[in-house]
């Protein structure tokens, strides 16, 4: 039996075409006045396990140039970093790899 | 005066009474702010673990209109709608879920009394449930860029009393946030070192 109020959930697919997968996708983090030099250290070196060293000019990067590519890879890989990026507080996002950095 | 040590693999943060009883009001706002629109249709009573709609991404998810909620839950790609919005769909339950659960970690350690004894894993969450909390405040206070936090300091003296309250209250949190961060980082080193 059917109700024809409830609404049918259909599958979305969303095929994705095989270039796609091997583009490279980038991590960027944007800097902000509110996160600590500290605590994005911090972050760079917990998460994704850069040395103190990266860590630290990869922050200052951040810092001074207002934005740093912190990774780059498979979209899915990226969107991975990013959300863990949105959960320590980071202004984050992913990017398809255009080049330009 | 708030005091913060390392003890071994723990951490120990001294909090006078006054400071703890400010902190449990400010984060059990930040925890309401995080539940606005968390339960999904109107009616709907089951806690949040048991929302497999919202869990799955079935629930469309509005991009946030109160710039505070926008800063703790960003775009995917600021240069893409349409991506940021299925990403939103698909994650943002479960960023929510996060955040909560830090802020959770938080007002239990500040019932712990005037000296809170806190395992890395809660200073972690520590360190994140302050740095959403500065994040929001900052939004409150107009702090969205470092020439207007410089400006803001430069003319503290012209603040109205809410205003300067809660960019005293803003430095406590950094402070602690700071001091937190650093004691982790300094374990970290003594680490590599051995």
């Amino acid at each position: 039996m059917s109700n024809p109020t409830t609404p049918v959930l259909e599958p979305e697919v969303d095929v994705r075409p095989a270039e796609d997968l091997a583009k490279p996708w980038k991590t960027v983090v944007f800097n902000d006045p509110v996160n600590l030099m500290s605590y994005v250290s911090y972050v760079f070196q917990s998460y994704f396990g850069y040395s103190t060293e990266k860590s630290h000019a990869l922050m200052l990067e951040v810092h001074e140039k207002g934005r740093s590519v912190v990774a780059t890879g498979g979209r899915e890989a990226m969107e991975r970093d990013t959300q863990a990026m949105h959960e320590f507080g980071l202004w984050a996002a992913c990017q398809p790899e255009t080049g330009s950095d | 005066m708030a005091a913060i040590d390392a003890r071994g693999d723990d951490v120990v943060l001294k909090l006078e009474d006054n400071e703890r009883s400010l902190m449990l009001t400010v984060f059990s706002d930040l925890a309401a702010l995080l539940s606005e629109g968390q339960e999904g249709t109107e009616g709907d009573d089951r806690p949040d673990s048991e929302n497999w709609e919202a869990r799955l991404g079935l629930v469309e998810r509005p991009r946030p209109e109160d710039p505070a909620l926008l800063r703790l839950f960003p775009d995917v790609d600021p240069e893409d709608a349409e991506r940021s919005e299925e990403f939103r769909r698909l994650t943002e339950f479960d960023l929510k879920q996060a955040k909560a659960h830090n802020v959770r970690i938080v007002m239990t350690g500040l019932g712990r009394g005037e000296s809170i004894t806190l395992s890395r894993d809660e200073v972690l969450a520590w360190m994140k449930g302050l740095n959403d909390l500065r994040l929001v405040l900052a939004v409150r206070l107009g702090i969205d860029t470092e020439e207007t936090q410089e400006a803001m300091y430069a003319n503290r003296a012209d603040l109205g009393e809410s205003e300067e309250l809660t960019l005293t209250l803003y430095d406590f949190l950094t402070w602690i946030q700071d001091r937190l961060t650093t004691t982790l980082l300094e374990g970290m080193q003594d680490g590599e070192e051995r």
